[in-house]
């Protein structure tokens, strides 16, 4: 077992029984917090309904993932297309519950995220269950955390792909065998197909056996390497799709923000400018809670005149957090080489890296939400290895207030991917306001049985009411930010 | 490290986010069987307050259950900072100085008429909602004179 995988364990088997059941309450009441919100989302309109209308009439799956593969000139995403089918015919299955199928698939998915975070991390000692709650708030307190679930295209792409890299990583700790292999190769697969970041679990996967973790075993990796080839001669070579090139879509830049025009009018002639400030600035992001979508919002904020509290809360818990992260990836292990090297630093830099470069074109947060997975679990080795530490009297004094003050933060970051998902619904049912216009009958799904199912899901989001960001008390705004 | 430091350690660790997160798990499991979670639920509105806070849904959900699009609503704090405001869905409407409500209103069923036509466009001229003016205008002759008409927020 690596080193990151075995800190602080106790001596006897017997003695994993409380942690590792205080562990995985942990990850239960994190669940159901999450299931509770997420689950509260109505289906999106936008990026959504147009999917969900395009797949009704289609005769079977397999229709769905052709369609998939030819209906865009940049994305390769056939696998949308058969889960959101798959997903209206449950809820018509289920007499009409789509609600419950799509948000409810999202919430159990968002519980299995958890519960990989859980199993991820190994907790084995009480030590270990601190180390965790600790981290299972900077999982959830990331502000890239909330993009897993706010949205959804009707399927949220970028939670199979967090969902895909963690579980990856979990079959790197297996014991192995031919059966952790073909999963890793299915799981690279469907998140590839699902979505472009999907190859992030390549990386993880290759992260992992170079770190020594041999779960998936070199013959593994060389499939998968395959994949990623056959992959990308589908994309490139067969179907001719292109990237994404300067102007794609507005993106932050400095304290404000360029339209697409205006980044083309800029950099139009020399892009690699913008590239770079792009990945440079995204792996920030993900280590200083700065720029956000690109754009330094604590700048604009200061020139405002005012520094609102969610500011240094962020800025303050993410800085601390990193430098932690970096001394623990810094310092030696009892072999005496650089901790870095283990498998959960390791795959963090790699899925950040990665990440990062994908974000060439533009920024966006949920992008790089997978690398916010990997940075609370390197978090949490980092925060457990402390207990090894041996400080005098003042110093672990001092690490004391420190380490309440971190974990006070990420609490505080914590609740307030709740209030998001507030906003989130309230702008997702917003959306069907404007669904069957009641004068506008002629831009009504024509349809029978496609109308039949809009109607229905127009009902179930209009009859649950959310609360209307205006109705929320004002101090919400100064600790988790403006909408 | 010494025991009380490990000790202490582990609380100091533990403690804050656990405390959210039993919050937070309550809030969602009361979310998930009663419908509406313990932190920030829906909070139940009038017709005009939700067109006031620009709740789209919450104006057809209303209208779709039987709410009259052509009557008055008590509207608290929202048109006028503490204070209760009676007005018809479409007087709040031009209040929010949004085109696209006034026409959502009208769509789903409140009546633009003659009678209430000079009131509605001295409003949105007061308000300088030059869109909604616009739109009276284009349906009812703008009334010669606004004398007397005023904000009732």
């Amino acid at each position: 077992m690596p080193e990151s995988m075995s800190i602080g364990g106790p001596a006897k088997a017997g003695h994993y029984i409380g942690p590792r059941l205080a562990a995985w309450a942990l990850g239960a009441l994190t669940a159901v917090a999450l299931a509770g919100s997420v689950y509260r989302v109505p289906i999106q309109v936008s990026d959504s309904l147009e999917v969900i209308e395009r797949v009704i009439p289609m005769p079977s799956a397999t229709a769905a993932f052709v369609d998939g593969l030819h209906n865009s000139p940049t994305m390769l995403r056939p696998l949308k297309e058969v889960r959101t089918r798959l997903l209206v015919q449950a809820g018509e299955a289920l007499g009409g519950r789509y609600h419950l199928v799509f948000r409810g698939y999202h919430a159990l998915a968002g519980a299995l995220l958890v519960a990989l975070f859980v199993w991820v991390c190994r907790a084995r000692s009480w030590t270990d269950v601190a180390a965790l709650a600790a981290a299972l708030a900077i999982l959830t307190g990331m502000h890239t955390f909330v993009g897993l679930f706010r949205e959804s295209f009707p399927v949220n792409h970028y939670l199979i792909v967090a969902v895909s890299a963690l579980a990856t990583f979990a079959l790197a700790q297996s014991r192995g065998g031919w059966l952790a292999d073909l999963a890793a190769i299915m799981l690279l697969a469907n998140a590839a197909l699902s979505f472009e970041s999907g190859l992030l679990v390549w990386p993880v996967a290759v992260a992992a056996y170079a770190s020594g973790l041999r779960g998936i075993s070199g013959r593994g990796i060389v499939l998968m390497t395959v994949v990623v080839v056959l992959y990308a001669g589908l994309r490139v070579g067969y179907l001719g799709k292109t990237g994404a090139g300067v102007g794609e879509r507005g993106t932050g830049f400095g304290a404000g923000a360029l339209t697409q025009e205006e980044q083309i009018a800029r950099f139009g002639n020399h892009p690699v400018f913008l590239y770079a400030y792009n990945v440079t600035m995204t792996a920030s992001s993900v280590l200083l809670s700065q720029p956000q979508i690109g754009r330094f919002t604590v700048v604009s904020a200061w020139n405002n005149g005012s520094l609102p509290p969610v500011f240094i809360v962020q800025i303050a818990s993410s800085l601390l957090t990193t430098v932690l992260v970096a001394w623990y990836a810094f310092s030696r292990g009892p072999t005496g080489s650089r901790r870095w090297r283990e498998p959960v630093p390791l795959s963090f830099l790699a899925v950040l890296a990665v990440s990062a470069l994908m974000s060439y074109a533009y920024a966006k947060d949920e992008i790089i939400s997978t690398a916010g997975v990997f940075y609370a679990a390197a978090a949490y080795v980092a925060l457990r290895a402390l207990f090894a530490l041996r400080p005098p009297a003042w110093a672990g004094a001092l690490l004391i207030v420190v380490a309440l003050t971190v974990s006070s933060a990420w609490a505080v970051r914590s609740a307030g991917l709740h209030l998001r998902l507030r906003h989130g619904a309230f702008e997702a049912r917003a959306g069907w306001a404007y669904v069957l216009w009641p004068t506008s009958r002629a831009a009504w799904p024509k349809d029978a049985h496609t109308l039949q199912i809009v109607s229905r899901m127009r009902e179930e989001a209009l009859l649950h009411p959310t609360v209307a960001p205006a109705m929320l008390p004002k101090w919400t705004e100064l600790w988790w930010g403006e909408d | 490290m010494r025991r009380w430091m490990t000790v202490a350690l582990s609380v100091v660790l533990a403690l804050p986010p656990t405390l959210v997160l039993l919050a937070f798990a309550a809030s969602g499991t009361t979310a998930l069987t009663t419908g509406q979670p313990l932190f920030w639920p829906a909070q139940p509105v009038t017709l005009t307050e939700a067109i006031g806070m620009h709740d789209t849904a919450e104006i057809v959900r209303q209208i779709a259950l039987g709410a009259n699009p052509n009557i008055r609503y008590d509207t608290w704090d929202i048109l006028k900072r503490y204070q209760h405001v009676s007005v018809t869905p479409l007087e709040a409407a031009v209040a929010t100085r949004e085109q696209n409500l006034f026409e959502m209103i009208v769509a789903h069923g409140a009546l633009l008429t003659a009678e209430n036509a000079r009131t509605l466009h001295c409003f949105a001229v007061q308000e300088h909602a030059t869109d909604i003016a616009a739109y009276v205008a284009a349906r009812f002759p703008p009334p010669a004179s606004c004398d007397g008409v005023q904000l009732p927020w």
